[in-house]
């Protein structure tokens, strides 16, 4: 069910969330994850992952219990769309978030090479503006948004559900490099098991309804991890458990 | 072109055959001389609802936008307000031309007045809607960084609206033109100093109408020519604001 920490970075403690008495979406929820973390997030549609993300954000109140966020935490989300401005530039887009909280000129610019250069982002794609970039740079330019405010905490809601499949495993493998150089404590929500088991430290299966637990898959395999873990035995067998675990909890027969 | 050639040819065998009179139906002909031998006039008259129509859209594209402004920073002013807008869309000038004229009195400042009426609706509609219907994924990421209310204008709904602006711009420049002929028509004129509605007016009138024709057709030009700056201002305006990179 959760993974206990003496100070978990983030807490989720009894949360429920209701858009109305009809709708449920969480019900006395308990998730903890610790500093430095990396944890996948896994569940059928509608079961509350998205919602999960925006209540450790700060985006979303919950109707009873508490959200715990340690410290000061700077935290950043990385949604589904790049949700980039179109009027303007990838490095205008990059420094928004530092324009918003009033940096000064040079520092900004400083944090905004630093993130394009994360991006692998050359200073020509840098005053592109998105409608001359692929998906997968506007994926890259998102996060590169995210990451410019050196966040301690790095939420993603299924940002690369909408690549192939080529590209999402060369960007997770990018995302594993940007984890590990700054040890920030993520939690990714996705619908691709294969990506939560690579990504992450553990993976929480979350299952629909409001009574029902989450549950733990431990990933232990040793970092860095490349793309050649994918062929891996025990990694297919990880996988394959959560899958289970996705379908216990959905109430299917198990073959 | 062509098209516009073949009407006018029609037109004028049209007229040879049929023997209309000038006063009826005149000829393209008989236009093309009243536009050449009745030209300062018609410059004077079109340089004149030009400047109104002009002075009419800048002064509505400035408070369209500051009220749109307004409107989108409080719900209890827009839902107050807003039928008092639409209220401009359908008030006919001849009912309150007479009310301008007693507040105001006859000339261009109370033509300008006619024009801002008539063509501030599209500006208030269209930039509100601009600064309103906002896709809340970008709402929720001003929110996740703690944007104030300030900064998500300026930084969001202020370019967000920008191609909602433009569009409803180029509605209000063609209304602005009839506007400032309508306002002449009941509130702006004098015996030495007139516009193109008025000279609609005293042409038609004395059944000068190859003289009416050509003043419609300098009406027209006038509106082309407005709507057609504003277009291509409009265009170069949103070459940053392709939206289909997001």
């Amino acid at each position: 069910m959760d993974c206990t920490t003496t100070h978990p970075a983030l807490a989720l403690d009894r949360t429920t969330v209701a858009f109305d008495p009809e709708h449920v979406v969480l019900d006395q929820v308990d998730l903890e994850i610790a500093t430095g973390e990396f944890v996948g997030l896994v569940g059928p549609s509608g079961c509350g992952k998205s919602t999960v993300l925006r209540l450790l954000a700060g985006l979303l109140e919950p109707n009873s219990g508490t959200v715990h966020r340690s410290g000061t935490q700077r935290i950043a989300l990385v949604f589904q769309e790049p949700n980039l401005l179109p009027w303007r530039t990838v490095e205008e887009n990059i420094r928004l978030p530092l324009e918003l909280a009033g940096m000064d000129a040079t520092e900004t610019h400083r944090r905004v090479n630093e993130s394009l250069e994360l991006i692998g982002f050359t200073v020509a794609d840098a005053s592109k503006r998105p409608r001359e970039l692929s998906g997968g740079m506007r994926m890259r330019v998102s996060l590169a948004r995210a990451l410019v405010t050196r966040p301690d905490v790095l939420l993603l809601d299924e940002p690369f559900a909408a690549l192939d499949d080529l590209l999402r495993e060369q960007l997770n493998e990018e995302l594993l490099a940007i984890h590990a150089a700054r040890n920030t404590t993520a939690v990714f929500v996705t619908h691709n098991v294969s990506e939560a088991v690579f990504l992450s430290d553990r993976v929480v299966v979350m299952p629909p309804g409001t009574d029902r637990e989450f549950t733990d898959v431990p990933v232990e395999f040793p970092r860095p991890r490349t793309a050649s873990l994918r062929a891996d035995a025990t990694f297919a067998r990880l996988a394959g458990e959560v899958s289970a675990r996705l379908r216990q909890a959905s109430g299917e027969v198990e073959r | 072109m062509g098209l516009l050639l073949v009407v006018l040819a029609g037109w004028q065998i049209a007229s040879w055959w049929f023997d209309w009179p000038e006063f009826l139906m005149p000829a393209p002909t008989d236009v093309g001389a009243a536009i050449a031998n009745d030209g300062d006039r018609l410059l004077a008259a079109t340089l004149r609802t030009g400047l109104a129509a002009l002075a009419g859209f800048g002064t509505s594209l400035v408070v369209g936008v500051l009220i749109a402004i307004i409107f989108s920073q409080s719900r209890l002013v827009r839902s107050s307000c807003y039928p008092y807008a639409i209220f401009l869309q359908t008030v006919p000038i001849i009912a309150i031309a007479p009310l301008i004229i007693t507040w105001f009195g006859t000339g261009f400042p109370s033509v300008v007045l006619v024009t801002v009426i008539i063509s501030l609706f599209p500006i208030i509609a269209s930039t509100t809607s601009g600064l309103l219907v906002i896709d809340e994924d970008l709402l929720e990421l001003f929110r996740l960084y703690r944007a104030t209310r300030w900064q998500v204008l300026r930084k969001l709904r202020l370019p967000h609206a920008i191609p909602y602006l433009v569009t409803g711009a180029r509605t209000s420049s063609g209304m602005a033109v009839i506007g400032a002929i309508v306002g002449e028509f009941f509130v702006g004129h004098t015996t030495t100093h007139y516009g193109l509605g008025h000279l609609v007016l005293i042409t038609s009138q004395h059944l000068k109408t190859a003289n009416l024709f050509a003043a419609v057709i300098a009406s027209a030009v006038l509106g082309i020519a407005l709507f057609g700056t504003v277009t291509w201002v409009g265009s170069t305006l949103l070459a940053r604001w392709d939206t289909t990179g997001d």
